[in-house]
């Protein structure tokens, strides 16, 4: 669950590593929070941190992507990926990124 | 620091006085920028990094209106960045208060992420706060605190790029700094573990040396564990043999004689072996004949050359020293073995010994012994490793002629470790030769002859004290002393040795068995030593089947007199003997 | 008939008038070491547009600084002189092309795209930790801007190229290079230099489609082309390119960028987008 900031306080426990915006580590998964690293993440301007959740039903259930509707998206994409490797690493994150994206829109 | 005005300010008239100005501002500010970090901090993390950040924050201080700067560094562990340096000093409270203001207000995050000097209003006081960042392209590595009086300073960008100059020269400096620690650390750890790697290493070879130890101790106890049964074989064989026998049961016992000393000799190729790997063989240097000793390997092995109807000749050249120092036994050790040897590979024709003097320096009368024989002979490529252990001409030789095929790695051993030199030369199908060379040293004083056993004694008189708890070796032992024509007592072990030197004296010598049950040899010697006065200075020899040095070295060491060696050989025992007892009376 | 040179096509077509002559004196008042803030927010201050857009641009989302700027001054003490100097050029040049036919080019369009790239480019070159992030941002807006003298300058050759590229599946930039003989890049390129910006720029722009042949600046002319490619992949405007243009896999080995971060700093432009788009877009009346 993402916290704002502003919301964190002691006792919470890190549901996932925190990293600066070029991906130092900061604080391990399962660090219980104090006072010292809410500060801490003041410092390196952290907005939101990911936070254990004890009741697992307060999980917002990720919804499960729909096969039909990725391969539409991906049809639907792929025609102006022809002039590029879609083999490639990037490209295939880039491609990857602008279908969920086309699904993103089709839930709207 | 020359006050500063903005070009705006600046008059056409003033124009070239300002560039002047502005020029020798310039300069002068490099030279500041320039001296950060020029000395090297020394080895110590802390001070040379302390030196570097007040380097650092006294030239921003030259080019720059503040007044006061700390320096704060990055410490992940303590999830913090603790002040490390501030000027001045007593401030240091005041700059993590302002310090912790800017934290709360989002700024010092601001700082951390940009590369130039963030202006803002004092949180703490009146005046301006100059944030940051010390970094390098790896990340940040602290941050940048200066004061500024005034509310709305004038700082010139260019100061601003020398401060961001300054800082990231600094942060370099902290970052090799780091590194260096890094790679000392990494040293130590190589160090360690270089270290921890030696002491495996010096435990492995401790337990190693432990092992060949063990091992050669285990042989110790295997020699004796067969030697003294095989005492016992031999031992009745030739008292058989000494009764009236039929042809046939002459030859049965003949045959049991012969495999026994066979089987005596590998076991003794493997003893000497060991010895000779683990370093603890010695050889004696002591004076010999070396005519009677040559000739005495020859005569023993006459009747096997006999057997195959091959001729065993010797010849000593005129000018062969006779007497000479060194180890008699070694040489006959060695000399049986070549000369068993080419009987073995000869299926017909003859062995020729031929023994002669060559020169040699003052002192030393190197003597040559071939053994030449008209055998199966050997291929180069056999030759070459006719001294390397574990190895016959070929695998069929072991099934043919049999043998450990340790004797020529011994032979080589021996003679090298007697200061001699041992070479072969061959031709297949027409025999081999092999030579042996000893530097041989010549007893140099007087009256050497009384040393050295130049004949077998037959007869010997006096009172021996026998004490052999192996009843076999009882009986062989008291069957050849009673031979030479003395008169035996047995003790079974060293209480009844002392018992029955009170109670069965005098006596002339004691033949002492090393180990024994109850109390052992060792023990008894001592007794005997260290107690009554009668008997205190009686001559002791040894009878063991540890046949280490290091026994030997024991035996004297526990005040014992001689040594013979198990199986005990009747020449060995009247020779030994021969020593330590009154000459037999005249007639 | 077909000019032959890009220079051709750049004489004339565009009326810098006082955008130049602010640029000049903020060139001149930067240089000089002794400058200050203030000297500079003096000069910006004179365009009270621009002053209103460079207020909107540094207390936007996209720079997140914790509380309101409200002086330029204040301004270039935070976000730094070289990068608000870069903002102002980039915004005020942009603004110079208001005769582009609509039929040919959505502007609107055109500018979504570039402040994709510029975004994409800014967040690359933060990944770097490069120093003023800002001229890569700019460097992005104004790397297609050849394309809006092809549209005013000759817009049936334009038509013919952009057409052309929707029939074949070519990427226009190669289009164009047949119809003209040269592609947009070497345009941008021309009017950048004759505007006298900052090389890197002349660069980014000239070699943003093969950025192996960027002599002087590899690494942001690789920045610029995989931040096009991005753009052109997310389609939130578009220049006239109707594909993802080709991609320079040596261009992506240059600048060290993880595969696996692509997603998230994609997102991050997504949120950033629309607070660019109305800063810098939004009428300064």
């Amino acid at each position: 669950m993402q916290v704002s900031i502003e919301q964190l306080r002691p006792d919470l426990v890190l549901g996932a590593d925190l990293s600066d915006a070029s991906g130092r580590l900061l604080l391990p998964t399962g660090t219980v929070l104090t006072e010292k690293h809410i500060r801490y993440c003041q410092m390196w301007g952290i907005a939101a941190v990911d936070i254990q959740v004890d009741d697992p039903t307060a999980v917002t259930a990720e919804q499960p992507i729909d096969p039909e509707a990725w391969a539409a998206a991906e049809a639907a994409v792929a025609p102006r990926f022809v002039l590029v490797d879609r083999q490639h690493p990037a490209i295939a994150a880039l491609f990857a990124h602008c279908v969920a994206a086309a699904i993103g829109q089709n839930r709207v | 620091m020359a006050p500063l005005t903005g070009i705006d300010r600046v008059t056409a008239a003033a124009a070239s006085e300002a560039a002047r100005t502005m020029n020798r501002w310039l300069l002068d500010a490099l030279d500041h920028v320039a001296s950060v970090g020029v000395t090297q901090p020394d080895d110590d993390d802390d001070s040379g990094r302390t030196a570097v950040l007040g380097q650092a924050g006294s030239v921003i201080k030259r080019i720059c209106p503040i007044d006061g700067g700390a320096f704060f560094l990055l410490d992940p562990s303590a999830v913090d960045f603790p002040i490390v340096w501030c000027d001045p000093p007593e401030l240091a409270e005041a700059f993590q208060e302002e310090l912790n203001e800017q934290i709360a207000d989002g700024v010092f995050a601001w700082a951390l992420q940009t590369s130039h000097p963030i202006l803002v209003p004092r949180k703490r006081g009146t005046g301006t706060a100059m944030l940051h960042a010390l970094a390098t392209r790896n990340g940040p590595l602290g941050m940048y605190l200066g004061t500024i009086p005034e509310r709305a300073p004038f700082i010139p960008h260019g100061c601003q790029k020398l401060v961001t100059i300054v800082l990231t020269t600094c942060a370099t400096h902290l970052r090799s700094e780091e590194l260096r620690a890094e790679l000392r650390q990494t040293n130590r750890g190589l160090e360690a573990a270089i270290e921890e790697r030696t002491t495996e290493l010096r435990l492995a070879r401790d337990a190693a040396f432990k092992a060949a130890q063990v091992k050669s101790e285990f042989l110790a106890n295997m020699s004796h564990e067969i030697r003294t049964p095989m005492n016992a074989v031999l031992g009745t064989v030739a008292m058989l043999m000494d009764t009236e026998l039929q042809t046939e049961q002459r030859s049965l016992a003949e045959t049991i004689e012969r495999s026994g000393r066979d089987l005596l000799t590998i076991i003794n190729d493997i003893l000497d072996f060991s010895k000779l790997e683990a370093g603890k063989l010695r050889v004696e240097s002591i004076p010999f004949d070396l005519h009677d000793t040559i000739e005495n390997v020859i005569s023993l092995l006459n009747a096997k050359a006999e057997a195959k109807q091959i001729r065993l000749r010797m010849k000593i050249a005129e000018g062969t020293p006779r007497e000479v120092i060194g180890d008699s036994g070694r040489l006959r050790q060695v000399l049986t073995n070549l000369i068993d040897n080419a009987i073995k590979f000869t299926l017909e024709g003859f062995v020729m010994v031929h023994v002669s003097p060559k020169p040699g320096p003052p002192g030393v009368h190197p003597v040559t012994i071939t053994v030449r024989d008209s055998g199966i002979g050997m291929t180069p490529a056999q030759l070459d490793n006719v001294f390397e252990k574990f190895t016959q001409a070929d695998t069929s030789t072991t099934r043919r002629f049999g043998g450990t095929g340790l004797g020529l790695t011994i032979c080589r051993q021996l003679t090298e470790l007697m200061g001699g030199a041992i070479s072969a030369t061959s031709e297949i199908g027409a025999g081999s030769t092999f030579t042996l060379t000893f530097p041989f040293k010549t007893p140099d004083t007087a009256g050497p002859a009384a040393a050295v056993a130049t004949t077998l004694p037959t007869r010997l008189s006096g009172r021996v004290l026998l004490a052999e708890d192996y009843p076999a070796n009882q009986k062989i032992a008291r069957w050849m002393l009673e031979r030479l024509g003395l008169h035996v007592t047995i003790a079974q072990d060293g209480k009844e040795v002392l018992a029955k030197l009170a109670s069965d004296g005098p006596f002339d010598v004691i033949l002492m068995d090393c180990q024994m049950p109850e109390m052992d040899g060792y023990e008894a010697t001592k007794a005997i030593r260290t107690g009554n006065e009668t008997v205190a200075q009686l001559p002791i020899i040894a009878m063991t089947a540890a046949a280490l040095a290091s026994d030997r070295d024991r035996c004297l060491a526990s005040g014992m007199n001689d040594y013979i060696s198990k199986p005990v050989q009747q020449g060995d025992l009247a020779r030994t003997l021969a020593r330590w007892l009154p000459s037999p009376a005249a007639g | 008939m077909t000019p032959r040179r890009p220079e051709d096509l750049i004489r004339g077509a565009v009326e810098v008038g006082t955008i130049q002559g602010m640029y000049d004196r903020l060139v001149q008042v930067i240089d000089h070491p002794l400058s200050s803030a203030s000297d500079v927010g003096r000069v910006i201050a004179e365009d009270p547009g621009l002053t209103a857009r460079l207020l909107r641009l540094v207390n936007s989302p996209i720079y997140g600084f914790p509380t309101r700027i409200a002086t330029v001054t204040q301004a270039i003490s935070i976000v730094g002189m070289a990068q608000l100097r870069d903002l102002a050029i980039g915004t005020s040049f942009m603004r110079l092309f208001s005769n582009v036919p609509a039929d040919l080019a959505d502007m609107n369009s055109f500018w979504r795209h570039s402040i994709t790239c510029g975004l994409i480019a800014r967040q690359l070159a933060a990944g770097r930790r490069e120093a003023n992030l800002e001229r890569y941002f700019i460097a992005g807006l104004l790397h297609d801007i050849g394309r809006l003298i092809f549209y005013t300058r000759a817009p049936m050759e334009a038509a013919t190229a952009l057409l052309d590229a929707a029939r074949t599946n070519e990427p226009l930039f190669q289009v164009e290079r047949r119809v003209f003989g040269f592609h947009h890049g070497s345009v941008g390129a021309a009017l950048l230099e004759q505007w006298r910006l900052p090389s890197v720029l002349v660069e980014t722009a000239a070699w943003h489609h093969t950025p192996a042949m960027a002599s002087r600046f590899p690494i942001e002319a690789a920045i610029i082309h995989v931040a096009d490619v991005f753009a052109n992949a997310l389609a939130f405007g578009s220049s006239g390119e109707h594909l993802v243009p080709t991609f320079d896999a040596a261009a992506w080995e240059l600048i060290q960028f993880s595969p696996e971060a692509v997603s998230p700093m994609l997102r991050q432009v997504e949120v950033q987008f629309e607070h660019a788009v109305n800063a810098i877009m939004e009428s300064d009346a």
